[in-house]
């Protein structure tokens, strides 16, 4: 793929929510990682509002389990509850993602550099990120490391398919739709050898519109341009 | 003061001599336990007690604890509500979530250093969105012992009722209890502060510092009867301070670069001496050690 990179993200605890279980405040984890949560991670890893992230593949390396933690909750208005909140344990990930520019922000044409972003970004998984990285949740800190994808053993590696039924695979925003509203997408998700492979966001059959908003603007005054970051990265001559 | 430009690692090793570190309280104020017998802190724990200690050393603080609160707020809401700098871009003409989260992040060092969500009605206009979310630059691992924990569970009883019964002579159902501790523990807490988001909430470098004073000195005024004084001890910080914005390595990497285990001919570790820990050298990254308060 053009202007792709690949990564292992791993952690002890994750989190990707069923929204079913949300409403009754027991957050119950999906056994898979959502596109929306790996997006989240490479955009944590470098992500420019000149750019749209698109996860390729995602790899599971290890078992799927899951474990129980009793937390007490604080109410925003005071008072606490309890609730389970039932991770995934011990995940490790692989995942194949490459970026395309944003065609609604016709304002930002002269951050389209393929080479220095695609540069930065390489750099940023060496680097295990521009931002902490965490699978789901922020309490469910992780790694990321470069890796080869197709490298070593995976778990699920000669299984050749388990369905997972209808999962969230993401939400679309107005900067990347251009349409002022958030929709939240299904789709039926099939894992073959341990690997899932994503269907773009725009290929989603199964869309519900969830909400109103707007795309935020951004402008040379709130941020730095992919030259500025480029010349700052490699210029200093660090050690990747 | 200027805004942090350096990426910083932490780690800080712990331990727990017959108490308490963090209960569950689905399961009896139990220790925290993992599947495999770990004992563990939880980071939501963790930021609590950095958070008083910052309180202690006289930073304002959004989330306070109730039995220790410093004002007359009973709630975050409360709290959010008084403050004049903040509610001045929550309603009306001057509605702007990014200028409110900038003055939530001027306001209290906790929202600066670990983020907070700002529960919203929804506005009238389809931009104003239904809450306002800071994302912090510390983030916090939660702590996980190096060996199973031992428990040890005692029933206790109280030597008066509550409430004079019917029969005075009686001993009511409430004068019967449990208390859990770990016999011995030795946990260990990693952790990060990024610069990215510092830029974004305007963490500052003398923040770091506050932050690392707070690690040193942890348990500081944190004893109750579950954690008596002398029983949870800091021994080790080690601070990672990289030398640009991005890291010259990995949090991964430098995170695993601490090596802990128990000493070759121990089989149980009963104190910090069965322990051994060492750092393996990264090159041009040489952590700074601290001895816990």
């Amino acid at each position: 793929m053009r202007n792709q990179i690949e990564f292992e993200v791993s952690g002890k605890y994750a989190l990707f929510t069923d929204p079913l279980t949300k409403i009754g405040g027991e957050k119950f984890s999906y056994q898979v990682p959502t596109y929306q949560a790996l997006k989240g991670i490479v955009e944590s890893i470098y992500w420019k509002p000149t750019i749209i992230w698109y996860i390729h593949e995602v790899r599971i390396m290890n078992v799927i389990q899951t474990e129980s933690k009793g937390i007490r909750p604080i109410e925003y208005n005071g008072g606490n509850t309890l609730a389970y909140y039932t991770y995934l344990k011990d995940v490790k990930y692989r995942v194949r993602a490459y970026f395309d520019f944003n065609p609604h922000r016709e304002d930002l044409v002269y951050d389209r550099n393929e080479n220095k972003h695609h540069n930065i970004a390489k750099r940023s998984v060496q680097a295990g990120g521009r931002r902490d990285i965490f699978l789901g949740t922020r309490e469910c800190q992780g790694y990321v490391e470069p890796c080869d994808f197709n490298e070593g053993k995976g778990f699920y590696d000669e299984v050749p398919e388990v369905d997972f039924g209808h999962m969230v695979h993401g939400i679309s925003y107005p900067d990347e739709t251009g349409r002022p509203e958030r929709e939240t997408r299904l789709w039926p998700v099939k894992m073959e050898r341990g690997i899932i492979r994503f269907i773009r966001p725009e290929a989603c059959e199964l869309t519900r519109k969830t909400g109103e908003g707007v795309a935020k603007i951004f402008g040379s005054e709130n941020m730095e341009s992919v030259d500025q970051l480029h010349e700052e990265l490699f210029a200093e001559g660090e050690k990747a | 003061m200027s805004v942090l430009d350096h990426k910083i690692d932490f780690a800080v090793i712990l331990s727990v001599r017959n108490a308490n570190p963090n209960g569950d309280p689905l399961n009896g104020n139990r220790p925290r336990q993992t599947y495999e017998g770990l004992g563990e802190i939880s980071d939501v724990c963790l930021k609590r007690k950095i958070r008083n200690r910052l309180q202690d050393m006289g930073e304002a603080i959004l989330v306070q604890s109730d039995e220790r609160r410093d004002d007359g707020y009973r709630s975050i809401k409360e709290r959010v509500d008084a403050n004049a700098d903040v509610q001045e871009y929550a309603k009306g003409k001057k509605q702007n979530n990014e200028l409110y989260a900038q003055a939530a992040c001027k306001t209290w060092v906790d929202v600066r250093s670990f983020g907070q969500v700002f529960a919203f009605s929804g506005g009238a206009d389809a931009s104003s969105g239904v809450s306002v979310g800071v994302r912090g630059p510390v983030s916090i691992h939660t702590a996980l012992s190096v060996e199973p924990i031992a428990i040890t569970s005692t029933q206790i009883t109280k030597s008066v009722n509550s409430v004079t019964g019917k029969d005075p002579n009686k001993k009511g159902s409430d004068t019967m209890g449990m208390k859990h501790r770990v016999d011995f523990g030795v946990y260990v807490v990693y952790g990060s502060i990024n610069t990215q988001l510092a830029e974004k909430t305007g963490f500052t470098k003398d923040d770091a510092e506050k932050i690392k004073q707070a690690l040193i000195s942890l348990f500081e005024n944190d004893t109750s009867s579950a954690r008596p004084d002398g029983s949870m001890e800091v021994h080790n910080l080690f601070w990672w301070k990289h030398q640009s914005k991005l890291g010259q390595y990995s949090s991964a990497k430098v995170h695993r670069s601490l090596k802990i285990k128990l000493k070759d001919d121990v089989v149980e570790g009963k104190s910090i001496d069965d322990y051994t820990w060492t750092i393996e050298p990264l090159e041009g990254l040489e952590p700074q050690r601290y001895v816990g308060l």
